[in-house]
């Protein structure tokens, strides 16, 4: 989950509430879900949060939603926006795994070296949740004082250019380096180029931004020097690049927003793609960004009501929303009810609420109806459900009383697991210790410690080793103990027998679990099994033994027992059999061969038997 | 043995006593009853086992019904059924244990094209799908499941044949998959505990009812209700409680109420809520172990296992 670092001081000075303490704050905060995890060196509180409010990746962010939970605000807000000055470029050279373009530019920032760091956080933490490590988004932030970029199509205005080129095709220095560099001379020598070269993986060209002056910005991987933005950068120009242009626009929106709390002027760009198909199909040949254009969804009074489970009247509806940070009107509905919706319309002048722009449909429902308008920098809502958790956040969920719901169903067991516990039961009365072992192993210790092969069949192809079979295997597995799943029991129950020689004897183990093999005769691939694992570890320890036990656990399901020998190399020759039940091979018992005890460091006998689950039912 | 009879003194009574009536002569030479016996072991069943059981019990107790399903299991009912975006870093190498098998041979192709549908355009005429990438062979590719939910989508979309109509109650006591770092509070295979409610128009209210009466009967009360966020559930909330002997205030689960964007491909039209608890979790609560480790896989301690008590 994401972790924001805050400021105290800065937010008590966003919100305009120098009283509160830290408690207070961190008590307000955990109200909104986010969770106080520690403190940084710099007195800092860590903040926790779930990535669905990723408008609170900053400072600014965490604020504005503390305004609104104190009442200091309400409704929507859209900060005012000035005509497009500057216009990005698009070429068609730009490469196709990275088509899209956004921004805008930021003027009068009251920019200290607070604000400085605030910003960068944010764009990190973006960069590292809804730009999926830049993959999908990346964001350049720039001194626009250090930009020079006469318009393109006409004398007047200015522009940048969003185009491919060669990956030696030009120089520029970037962030963190003192000479020209190539972008590929970056991705091959530069740290950052280490560790985000591999997005451009299969790229033929390379993303770049240009002005008059040349290339300044390498997306998805570094910035120029020229451009950067320091402590005393009042304006900025903000251009992010992407796989997907809603992505990177509500990215943009984010930025914006923080940058327009910290006093930020926010002036619009004009995006012009070199075409309005292919990519640009969906979006457009052209566009005005930032896109602060609200959405609106409609919920029920009466959904609500039933998801929260409490009464409300239509007022209390729309303060909660508005305290949520939405504006709400009542657009169909009782309107006599009790009258709010004229204060409610009085509060809301800005949402749209004739029922001329409604839907058939929410004209037509019964009861009532709001009209809820989003603000351009949530990237949470798809769908008027998580309205109502907003306006039940409002309210507060704890203020809930629970109660028991009073619905009648009948429980019960799965027949698997209850014959799983029955023959559980029985072994354990025969005196075995249960055990649960993981159902991931390595192939050493599921085949080779144990003397097999996993090919090997005893005389036919439908007679297999028991415990040999095509292995399930996890595709590029981490740790080199996990590598595959069991294809049977023993393997696990030797291991714990190993690893706990300094313990009591006699160890009678016992293990139902899961094994399993590759099988293309199961929809999954997978042939999923229980089976019976049981050792019995002691001085005198004999096949007889064993057998005893095995015998009176098929005597407990009426199971008939028989037991052929087998030659199975886990055993001693000559002390090993198969177990067959009611005429079927279903497993293996015998003495663990000298061998096997060695590689596991045992230094007594060791009698067992494995079977599958299944042939007791 | 100078001065003492041996006829009229024995250690042992045996058969052939009893039989001649000899015992009547006899009498017995006291033992040291203080004395310590051997030690002996005996079968129990494993202290997790005995908590799965117990959790068992009470949801059965409280109108539940299991579910039994794959382990290894498409990544569209593991992930794509939840409305988890594929683009989801859950979803990456990192998290998820991929298996080299081939793909799932067969789903459900409507299923599938309304969960495509669900991700790309949202539910409803106010729904908006996600801005990711949606690709059906990533659906069908074979994965050990991640949470047991795979087993709530598979029974709620009707695939494991139950009858869905509402009111219903299920759950599983079954293992997950998660590709995480071994250490002493994680496992890479754990029991989770999955629970889900199908009745009509269900409130949070009625969610935070049943965990309170569920989490009461392992001493677990004053719940808090943290709001939170699931891809899959909304309203969602993470669960906390005050252990019973240290008094700390931990986290014993996350649930919510199933999005439309679950429910409405699954065909369902009711209300749905569903909660997932790690099993160990709840088992380390009522212990207080500190290296779960020692209890489950193969480097476990037998002398723990036999030593702790057992659960009443």
């Amino acid at each position: 989950m994401p972790v924001v670092d805050v400021d105290p001081d800065e937010l008590r000075e966003l919100t305009g509430h120098d009283e509160k303490s830290d408690e207070e704050l961190k008590s307000d905060l955990f109200n909104l879900g986010l969770e106080f995890e520690g403190e940084t060196d710099d007195g800092e509180l860590q903040l926790e949060f779930a990535p669905d409010r990723l408008d609170r990746l900053s400072v600014e962010g965490v604020a504005r939603s503390l305004r609104y939970q104190y009442g200091d605000e309400t409704g929507v807000y859209v900060p005012d926006t000035n005509d497009p000055d500057w216009t990005y470029h698009v070429e068609e050279s730009v490469p196709e795994g990275r088509p899209y373009v956004t921004g805008a530019i930021v003027r009068d920032v009251n920019m200290t070296e607070d604000v400085l760091e605030s910003l960068i956080q944010l764009q990190e933490k973006l960069h590292a949740t809804m730009g999926r490590k830049r993959d999908k988004a990346a964001i350049g932030i720039h001194d626009l004082t250090m930009l020079k970029g006469a318009g393109v199509a006409d004398e007047t205005g200015h522009s940048i250019t969003y185009r491919g080129i060669d990956p030696d095709g030009d120089r520029f220095v970037p962030l963190d380096a003192d000479s020209e560099m190539t972008p590929a001379d970056v991705l091959a020598d530069h740290p950052i180029g280490d560790k985000f070269g591999h997005l451009l993986d299969g790229f033929d060209r390379y993303p770049a931004i240009y002005d008059d002056l040349g290339l300044f910005s390498f997306p998805p991987v570094i910035n120029g020097r020229r451009t950067e933005v320091e402590a005393d950068s009042r304006n900025l120009l903000i251009e992010l690049t992407g796989t997907d242009q809603w992505t990177i626009d509500h990215i943009c929106n984010i930025i914006c927003y923080a940058l327009s709390a910290r006093g930020g002027t926010i002036e619009e760009v004009e995006i012009e793609y070199p075409t309005a198909i292919g990519p640009y199909e969906d979006v457009g040949g052209g566009l005005v960004r930032p896109d602060f254009e609200t959405d609106t969804k409609h919920v029920t009074h009466d959904r609500i009501e039933t998801i929260l489970g409490v009464d409300f009247d239509q007022r209390e509806v729309l303060d909660y929303f508005a305290r949520a940070g939405l504006s709400a009107s009542v657009v169909s509905g009782d309107a006599a009810d009790d009258g709010a919706i004229d204060a409610a319309a009085a509060d809301t002048a800005d949402t749209p609420d004739t029922d001329d722009d409604l839907p058939d449909r929410v004209a037509d429902a019964d009861g009532v109806v709001y009209a809820v308008e989003i603000p351009p920098y949530r990237v949470d809502v798809l769908h008027p459900i998580d309205l109502i958790d907003d306006l039940g956040r409002a309210y507060g969920f704890n203020e809930l009383d629970p109660r028991y719901p009073d619905v009648g169903t009948v429980g019960g067991r799965h027949e698997r697991t209850r014959l799983e516990d029955t023959v559980r039961t029985s072994l354990i009365g025969l005196g075995f210790e249960d055990l649960l072992n993981f159902h991931m192993i390595s192939a050493e210790a599921n085949y080779d410690r144990l003397n097999i092969d996993p090919e090997t069949t005893v005389d036919d192809a439908d007679h297999r080793l028991v415990g040999a079979g095509d292995p399930v295997e996890i595709t590029g597995p981490y740790s080199e103990d996990y590598t595959q799943l069991r294809t049977w029991v023993l393997p696990s129950l030797l291991m714990v027998l190993e690893n706990n020689t300094h313990r009591a004897y006699p160890q009678d183990l016992a293990e139902i679990g899961l094994a399993a093999e590759v099988d293309d005769s199961e929809n999954t691939n997978v042939a999923e099994r229980r089976s019976i694992g049981a050792v019995l570890a002691r001085n005198d320890a004999t096949y007889e033994d064993a057998k005893a036990r095995l015998a009176a656990l098929c005597d407990d399901f009426d199971a008939d027992l028989e037991t052929p020998p087998t030659d199975h190399p886990t055993f001693i020759d000559g002390r090993a059999a198969d177990v067959v039940i009611d005429g079927e091979t279903v497993g293996v018992i015998g003495e663990i061969h000298p061998q096997v005890l060695v590689d596991h460091d045992l230094e007594l006998p060791v009698a067992a038997f494995e079977l599958r689950l299944d042939a007791l039912q | 043995m100078a001065g003492i009879e041996a006829a009229e003194t024995v250690d042992q009574l045996t058969p052939e006593m009893l039989t001649s009536g000899e015992w009547d002569d006899v009498e017995f030479a006291e033992y040291n009853v203080e004395a310590d016996a051997p030690e002996i072991e005996g079968g129990r069943k494993h202290i997790l086992r005995q908590t799965a059981d117990r959790a068992k019990d009470v949801l059965v107790g409280m109108g539940f019904q299991e579910m039994d399903g794959p382990h290894a299991d498409a990544d569209f009912w593991i992930n794509d059924c939840l409305f988890m975006p594929q683009d989801h870093p859950a979803r990456t190498h990192w998290d998820r244990f991929a298996l080299d098998v081939p793909p799932i041979q067969e789903l459900p192709d409507q299923l599938v094209d309304r969960v495509e549908s669900a991700h790309r355009e949202g539910v409803g005429e106010d729904g908006d799908g996600y801005h990711s990438p949606w690709d059906r062979d990533f659906a069908e590719a074979v994965a050990l499941r991640g949470h047991t939910t795979s087993l709530s989508m598979r029974y709620l979309s009707g695939f494991a044949g139950a009858d869905i109509e509402p009111p219903k109650r299920y759950f599983s006591v079954e293992k997950v998959y998660r590709n995480d770092t071994l250490d002493p509070t994680h496992l890479l295979e754990f029991f989770q505990i999955e629970g889900w409610v199908l009745a009509e128009d269900l409130s949070v209210r009625d969610l935070m009812g049943t965990f309170e009466e569920f989490y009461a009967q392992f001493g677990i009360t004053d719940l808090e209700f943290k709001p939170h966020y699931n891809p899959y559930t909304e309203p969602s909330f993470e669960l906390f409680g005050e252990h019973p002997t240290t008094g700390e205030i931990v986290e014993i689960g996350n649930s919510g109420l199933f999005r439309p964007e679950v429910l409405e491909p699954l065909g369902i039209e009711a209300d749905v809520m569903a909660w997932g608890l790690a099993l160990e979790r709840l088992l380390m609560l009522m212990y207080g172990f500190e290296d779960i480790r020692d209890v489950h896989g193969t480097l476990c301690d037998l002398e723990l296992l036999r030593e702790t008590e057992v659960l009443q």
